[in-house]
C-alpha cells in the first residue's frame, strides 16, 4: 500500500487518522485521507472527499462494510474500507 | 448485431418528410433516475442494440420535440469520465467520439437533486466536452417534500447552463424540460463555464492528439490520452500518447486525482450558493436495511425471496401456459379439419404450429421472471444482496456483482453474461461469464417439467410440500453448487494481477416505477420471442423435414415391410399405424443421425430419438420439447391434443421396456443441467471475451461434466 495522503492538494488535513474498518457500529468520523492511491480515486469519483462525514452502519460476513457517507449509502470491501482514513468528530473526542 | 445494423436501426422514428433530426445523449450517475426519464420520454419506441465491438447495451429511443424527430440515447450510468469498468469506458468512448458515432447534438444531464454535491462531478466533466448541455434535477419532488429549497435560477447562473427541476417518476416538469431542450437544440448554446484548469502537461498531451481527433474538444482529447489503452482507437492515438508518456513520465492516475479534486473545489462553492444539503436522520430506508442487510436475517430473506420467485413462476405461469397449449391444439385441429390429409397439413400442424407453440409456451414464465427480477432491481434490493454476498462470492473467485448476473441467469444466460460488464476485475468477470450458463435458465424449465413428471410422483411430502416442486428446488440447488464449484476451479486455474473492487452504492428503497417494470418485461419477452423464437421455429421446421424425408426409397421400403409383416401379426389399426410411423422415422434422415449417435449415448440410457433431441438442443435447449413433440407426434397414432408428457410415457424401446424410465429421466435432467447447449450463449461469450477460446472452454468443460454426471447417475439408478 502507498503510505501517503491523497490528494496532495489537501495538505491542510493531515492523514493521521485511523482506518475506517476500526469504527464500531453506528460510530461516526470524518474522512481525512486515503492510504491507497488507486482506491482513493474511486472514492473521490463517488463523492467521498476529505471532510466527508462517515458512519459505519453495519458489517456483513467477511467485514464487507456498509457506510453512510454524507447521507449516501455505500457498500465497500474490507480492503477498501481499510484504505479510508478517519478522524473522530470533535464532539466525540 | 453488427455495428452497421445498429447504426441503421438508429434511424427509428424518422418521418417521411425530411425534417431535421437531432440526437440527444442522456448522461448521469448510477441511480439518478435516468432510465425512468428515458422511458417517460420515449415510451415503447425503444430499440436495444450494442455499441460496436462490445456487448454493452445501447438503448435508443425516439421522441418528437417541437416538430423535430429526436433520437435519445441512454448511456450507462457512470460516476466519472475516468472509467473503472467496461460500462463506463463505453460512455467515454462515445462522448469523446472514439466509437465512430457522430457526436450528440446535445447532452441531457440527469442529476439527483438530493445528492447534487456528488452528482455534479461528472457534470463538470461533461461541460468541458463543449457540447450544448441541459441539466435536469430529478427527484425534485422529494426535495420539496423535505422542505428544502433549491434556487434553480441561481444554480443555472452559477453553473452556466440551463437547469430544469423535474420528477421523472411523477412526470412533473417534463413540459418545461421539453421546451428547454428544443430551445437548446435551436440555439445550440454552449456551456459558459468550466470548472477545471488543465496543467501545462495536460495541455501538451491534448495538443499532441489534435491530428488524431481533429473535431474533439481539448478535454475530450485529454480523456483519450488517459484512456486510449482501453479503448478501441486507431493505433495513431496510442503512438501519440506514448510520445508524451516517454518524455514527461506521465502519471495518469495522479493527474486524474488532481483533476477530480480541482473540480470539487470549484463546483461545490457554486452549488452551496444555490442549495444546502441537509443531514438527514434515520430514514425509512435505514429502518428497512436494519432487517434486510442483517447478518442473519439478510441471507434468510434473500433465500426466501428466491424461493418465492420460483414458486411464483410455477404457480402463476401454469394457467396461461395451459391456455396457450389449448389454443395451439385447437388451431391444429381446425387446420386438420379444413385441409385434406397429407404432407401440407402435416407440415403446418406438426412442423410449423408445433414449433410456434414451443416458443409461445415459454412466454408466461419468462415474463413473470423478468417482472419479479425487475421489481427487485427497481426497489433497490439487488445491491443489498450484492453487499451481503460479496465476501462469499469472492471465496469462489467471483464478485458480489456476479450475484446479479447469476440471478439473471435463472432467466437466461445471455443478459446475464452481458450484465457482467459492471465487474471491473477481468478475472472475476471472466469466471462469471464462464459459469453463468450452469445456472438453470428458463429454457430448461420445460425440459425439467416434462422429465420430473416421469421421475417423481406428484405426491405431498411432509404435509405441505409437493414432491415435484421439491425436485425442482433440488435441481436448482445442484445447479448453484455446480456453478460455485466450477467458479472455484477456475479461480485456481486462471491467473490475474489486476485489483478487484466492490464499492457499490445502496440506493434508497423506492416504490418501483411500474412503467419501467412494464417496459423491461415487454422488451425482454419480445427479445425472446423474436430472437430465440426464430431459432426454435427454424429448428422445428428443419426437424420436421429431416423426420419426414429419408435417403432414397428407404422410408417407403420400411413402410412396405411393416405392412407385409402385419399380415402375420394381426395388429389393430392403431398399432399398425404406430408401427408404420416408427419404421418410417427410423428410416428417415433424423433416424440415421440418431442411430449414428446411439453407441455414444446408450450408456447414459438414451435411445436414438433422444439422440436427435440432444443434437437439436445444441441450437437452444428449449428445442428439446419441440423436438420430442415433433418426433412423437409422428410416432403416435393420436394427434396434437395429447400433452407431450402422455406421449412420452407411451414410448417403448424395441424390447418393450419404457424409454422414459426414472433412470433415463434423471440422467437426462442431469445432462441438461450441465451441458452447454446454447449457440446464442456461446456467441455472446465470444463477443464479450473477444476470442473463441472461452466459448470452446465453456463447451468442453460443461458438456464433459454433463456426460460423466449423467453416466454415473444412469448406471447407479438402472
Amino acid at each position: 500500500m502507498v503510505n501517503e495522503s491523497v490528494p496532495d492538494s489537501r495538505e491542510s488535513i493531515p492523514p493521521t487518522g485511523f482506518c475506517a474498518l476500526q469504527l464500531g457500529r453506528h460510530q461516526r468520523g470524518v474522512v481525512c485521507g486515503f492510504s491507497d492511491e488507486c482506491f482513493a480515486h474511486k472514492y473521490l469519483c463517488m463523492g467521498v472527499l476529505p471532510g466527508s462525514h462517515v458512519e459505519l452502519v453495519r458489517k456483513a460476513a467477511g467485514q464487507t462494510c456498509y457506510f453512510k457517507i454524507d447521507g449516501r449509502t455505500l457498500a465497500v470491501r474490507k480492503e477498501e474500507a481499510a484504505c479510508l482514513l478517519i478522524k473522530r468528530l470533535a464532539q466525540q473526542l | 448485431m453488427s455495428a452497421d445494423q445498429t447504426l441503421s436501426s438508429a434511424t427509428l422514428g424518422q418521418p417521411t418528410q425530411p425534417a431535421e433530426s437531432f440526437r440527444i445523449a442522456l448522461v448521469g450517475n448510477p441511480n439518478c433516475g435516468k432510465s425512468t426519464l428515458f422511458n417517460r420520454l420515449t415510451g415503447l419506441r425503444q430499440q436495444t442494440g450494442n455499441f460496436p465491438g462490445v456487448t454493452v447495451e445501447r438503448v435508443l429511443g425516439a421522441t418528437v420535440l417541437a416538430g423535430h424527430p429526436v433520437e435519445l440515447i441512454d448511456l450507462p450510468g457512470t460516476y466519472s469520465l475516468h472509467p473503472s469498468s467496461l460500462d463506463e469506458q463505453v460512455v467515454v468512448d462515445y462522448l469523446v467520439g472514439l466509437t465512430g458515432d457522430a457526436p450528440p447534438d446535445a447532452i441531457l444531464y440527469v442529476a439527483d437533486a438530493n445528492k447534487l454535491d456528488k452528482h455534479l462531478l461528472l457534470f463538470t466533466q461533461v461541460l468541458d466536452l463543449e457540447l450544448p448541455v441541459l441539466l435536469a434535477l430529478n427527484f425534485s419532488d422529494e426535495l420539496e417534500a423535505r422542505g428544502e429549497v433549491l434556487d434553480v435560477q441561481e444554480l443555472a447562473a452559477e453553473l452556466g447552463v440551463r437547469v430544469v427541476s423535474i420528477s421523472a417518476r411523477s412526470g412533473q416538469g417534463l413540459t418545461w424540460l421539453s421546451s428547454e431542450l428544443s430551445d437548446l437544440l435551436t440555439t445550440r448554446t454552449l456551456p459558459e463555464r468550466s470548472f477545471y484548469e488543465p496543467s501545462e502537461l495536460e495541455r501538451r498531451l491534448s495538443e499532441n492528439l489534435t491530428d488524431a481527433l481533429p473535431n474533439a474538444a481539448p478535454y475530450a482529447r485529454l480523456l483519450a490520452a488517459h484512456h486510449a489503452d482501453h479503448a478501441r482507437v486507431p493505433a495513431a492515438l496510442r503512438i501519440a500518447r506514448s510520445v508524451v508518456t516517454d518524455v514527461d513520465g506521465f502519471d495518469s492516475l495522479r493527474l486524474q486525482v488532481r483533476e477530480t479534486m480541482q473540480r470539487y473545489d470549484r463546483f461545490l462553492p457554486a452549488l452551496r450558493a444555490a442549495q444546502r444539503s441537509a443531514d438527514a436522520g434515520a430514514t425509512r430506508s435505514d429502518r428497512i436495511d436494519d432487517i434486510v442487510t442483517h447478518r442473519f436475517f439478510g441471507p434468510l430473506i434473500f433465500i426466501s425471496i428466491m424461493f418465492l420467485v420460483f414458486t411464483a413462476i410455477f404457480s402463476w405461469a401454469s394457467v396461461p401456459t395451459e391456455m396457450i397449449e389449448l389454443l395451439f391444439a385447437s388451431v391444429g385441429d381446425g387446420i386438420r379439419a379444413v385441409l385434406p390429409q397429407g404432407q401440407l397439413a402435416d407440415f403446418l400442424v406438426d412442423g410449423l404450429l408445433a414449433g410456434l407453440g414451443g416458443v409461445a409456451v415459454f412466454v408466461p414464465q419468462i415474463a413473470i421472471l423478468f417482472f419479479l427480477l425487475s421489481v427487485l432491481e427497481e426497489v433497490g434490493y439487488m445491491s443489498r444482496a450484492v453487499f451481503l454476498f460479496d465476501r462469499l462470492m469472492q471465496r469462489f473467485g467471483l464478485n458480489g456483482r456476479s450475484l446479479v448476473a447469476l440471478t439473471s441467469s435463472g432467466a437466461c444466460a445471455i443478459p446475464a453474461i452481458m450484465s457482467t460488464r459492471t465487474i471491473s476485475n477481468p478475472k472475476e468477470r471472466l469466471i462469471t461469464i464462464l459459469v453463468s450458463p450452469l445456472i438453470s435458465c428458463s429454457a430448461r424449465i420445460p425440459v425439467y417439467a416434462i422429465l420430473i413428471g416421469f421421475a417423481i410422483p406428484a405426491v405431498t411430502v411432509w404435509g405441505i410440500f409437493n414432491a415435484q416442486a421439491l425436485a425442482f428446488m433440488g435441481i436448482y440447488l445442484i445447479s448453484i453448487a455446480a456453478t460455485l464449484l466450477s467458479a472455484l476451479a477456475f479461480k485456481y486455474i486462471l491467473k490475474s494481477s489486476e485489483r478487484s473492487y466492490l464499492m457499490i452504492e445502496l440506493p434508497a428503497y423506492r416504490v418501483p416505477v411500474w412503467r419501467n417494470v412494464g417496459i423491461t418485461v415487454w422488451s425482454k419477452t419480445k427479445a425472446f420471442l423474436f430472437g430465440a423464437g426464430k431459432i426454435i421455429l427454424g429448428i422445428s421446421m428443419i426437424l420436421w423435414v429431416l423426420a419426414s424425408t429419408g435417403p432414397g426409397e428407404q422410408m417407403a421400403q420400411a413402410e412396405h415391410q411393416v405392412r407385409v409383416d402385419q399380415l402375420s401379426q394381426n395388429l389393430s389399426d392403431a398399432e399398425l399405424e404406430d408401427a408404420v410411423a416408427n419404421a418410417r422415422l427410423e428410416a428417415s434422415f433424423a433416424g440415421h443421425i440418431g442411430k449414428a449417435m446411439e453407441p455414444a449415448i446408450a450408456p447414459l440410457g438414451y435411445d436414438w430419438k433422444i439422440g436427435i433431441a440432444l443434437v437439436t438442443s445444441f441450437a437452444a435447449r428449449e428445442v428439446f420439447v419441440g423436438t420430442i413433440a415433433t418426433l412423437y407426434a409422428i410416432g403416435s397414432a393420436d394427434d396434437n391434443e395429447e400433452l407431450v408428457t402422455e406421449r412420452l410415457s407411451q414410448a417403448k424401446r424395441a424390447d418393450g421396456s419404457q424409454v422414459y424410465s426414472v433412470a433415463t429421466a434423471v440422467s437426462l435432467i442431469l445432462f441438461y443441467l450441465f451441458a452447454m447447449q446454447c449457440m446464442s450463449t456461446l456467441a455472446v461469450t465470444k463477443r464479450e471475451t473477444g476470442t473463441w477460446k472461452w466459448p470452446v472452454v465453456q463447451t468442453v468443460y460443461m458438456t464433459g461434466l454433463a456426460y460423466f454426471v449423467a453416466l454415473i447417475a444412469y448406471q447407479i439408478l438402472s
